[in-house]
């Protein structure tokens, strides 16, 4: 009987909480695009912060904080300097 | 996962450099030590400094040795992620509730790989690093968290279950739920530590809206090597500072923001930074604007020659206000007092020098009474400094008053022995070594 089937614990967490809020579903909606949007402006070889920020129609400190995330989880890595500026470009 | 016991000699509430400072000479002494913990890991704000002035030490490596000695030591049971929710009088000791929040993550079985963490689909600003930096919604607070076991912050999880497919110890558990513990002990230190001053205090200075003006504790974890940058860039844009000013007394001394005190640490760590941005930026200009520089303790004064000899620029001048160029650069209107003008002069950053102010406040968990600058108040001020309002009670650290390090240090060590004084003079510890025998 699948109605007596024990839920997924998971799923059980997600219940007691609320499941995900709006907000926080439309802020991992933009943030995927927004990788994916990085990765790709980054395909082309490693650029500085104000680059990628001209680049993705970002304000420059979001493309920081991403760009900076990306290091952290090692999708991305500093390659070098261009003034006074690091480049960053993909990592492996 | 480990057990709360009923009774303890001493509880200690708050694991920074003090708590552990406390909790480490009562253990020495033989005495059960219960040591709470309302973050993840124990080791306070000192962990997330980048060095320690006068002598460039680095932070985490003075801290991290003293973090896994309390954690290991047979007589203090540390309880991270625990909040104290209510301490009542109980015969000669107290009575109280502890709220052990979920980690959603085993304990005992976690090995603290971080495959739950790499897994984790989304990421979002970490507290840790001011905000600067990224962490994802199950994570291990920092590199030298003690315990190295992840939490699971439920209020940005996609509730996909990736962390649990991916552990390798099956040690993710949804189900966990909050538990509530009575505790009886004998005495309380209380080490609760600080917060700074809020960024929006000073609203001319505007520290909550530009990208560029930072708080001290944000700038440590910038020059920190594990910080959110892993090098010294400003947030706006990324760029390398070439020219950066402190404002001294931008949370301090200050009626306006009703914050009057000295917060005895300010001048010391605006000056280390500066300091050390010289060293990690060749040639940067570094001007600190402050109305006198207090340099009290043990080799402060020699530091502070120091800092004049390496280039940091000293100037007695009043800020004013501070405005934000169209490339997010700052620009301070500054009295400069010793040239009798005032002058607008461009940085590529701002530190504003905030104070200390308490890190938690009693109200409503335990009827110590605070002072008027919101510190535990100390009756005894010149004889027992650590001692509160309620016998039996002690403060230690910064939530008796703003100090630095080694002080906090002597204060705690000084709230132990009086918690052990405390519970030799009521007979504590034969009850309790009572109750241990049945």
């Amino acid at each position: 009987m699948s109605d007596n089937k024990p839920k997924k614990p998971i799923m059980v967490l997600r219940e007691r909480c609320g499941g995900m809020s709006d907000e926080l579903k439309a802020y991992q909606k933009e943030l995927l695009a927004l990788r994916k949007q990085l990765a790709a402006t980054l395909e082309a070889g490693p650029k500085t912060v104000p680059e990628i920020a001209q680049e993705c129609g970002l304000e420059a400190d979001k493309a920081l904080w991403h760009i900076m995330a990306m290091k952290r989880y090692g999708a991305v890595a500093q390659r070098g300097q261009k003034g006074d500026y690091y480049l960053y470009g993909l990592e492996g | 996962m480990s057990t709360i016991k009923e009774r303890y000699d001493v509880l200690v509430v708050g694991g920074g450099i003090a708590g552990m400072q406390a909790a480490l000479d009562l253990g020495e002494q033989g005495h059960k030590v219960l040591l709470v913990e309302r973050q993840p890991s124990i080791g306070g704000v000192m962990v997330g400094l980048n060095k320690v002035f006068p002598t460039l030490d680095c932070s985490s490596c003075i801290c991290t040795p003293r973090m896994a000695e309390t954690r290991s030591h047979p007589n203090v049971q540390v309880e991270t992620w625990t909040e104290l929710t209510k301490i009542d009088r109980k015969g000669p000791g107290f009575s109280a509730m502890l709220l052990r929040k979920p980690r959603y993550v085993d304990s005992d079985a976690c090995v603290g790989c971080g495959g739950c963490e790499l897994a984790c689909p989304i990421e979002v600003p970490h507290e840790f690093d001011y905000g600067l930096g990224a962490r994802k919604a199950i994570y291990i607070e920092h590199a030298n968290a003690i315990p190295q076991v992840p939490v699971l912050d439920t209020a940005n999880c996609t509730f996909c279950g990736k962390c649990a497919r991916v552990c390798p110890k099956d040690c993710v558990d949804y189900l966990q739920e909050a538990q509530q513990a009575r505790v009886e002990v004998g005495s309380v230190v209380l080490t609760t530590g600080l917060n700074i001053t809020p960024m929006d205090a000073k609203k001319e200075y505007h520290g909550d809206e530009f990208a560029n003006v930072v708080n001290p504790l944000a700038m440590e974890r910038i020059q920190s090597s594990d910080g959110p940058y892993g090098t010294v860039i400003r947030p706006s844009d990324g760029k390398i500072p070439r020219k950066i000013a402190y404002i001294q007394c931008a949370g301090s001394r200050d009626k306006s923001i009703g914050i009057t005190y000295c917060s005895r640490v300010c001048c010391m760590y605006a000056l280390k930074q500066a300091v050390l941005m010289r060293h990690y930026v060749h040639d940067l200009d570094v001007t600190l604007f402050h109305m006198d520089i207090r340099a009290f303790g043990k080799g402060y004064e020699q530091f502070y020659r120091r800092a004049l000899a390496e280039g940091v620029k000293v100037v007695k001048g009043k800020v004013a206000k501070i405005s934000q160029a169209e490339n997010k650069d700052v620009i301070l209107r500054v009295e400069r007092l010793e040239e009798g003008r005032v002058v607008e002069e461009r940085f590529d950053m701002v530190v504003l020098s905030q104070g200390l102010v308490p890190g938690w406040h009693a109200a409503g968990v335990v009827d110590v009474d605070e002072a008027d600058d919101g510190f535990f108040a100390a009756p005894q001020a010149k004889l027992q400094p650590c001692a509160t309002t309620i016998p039996g009670v002690f403060a230690g650290g910064v939530a008796a008053g703003p100090k630095d390090i080694p002080d906090a240090i002597v204060e705690a060590g000084d709230a132990a022995m009086a918690a052990a004084n405390w519970l030799q003079k009521n007979n504590w510890c034969d009850a309790t070594d009572e109750v241990t025998a049945k």
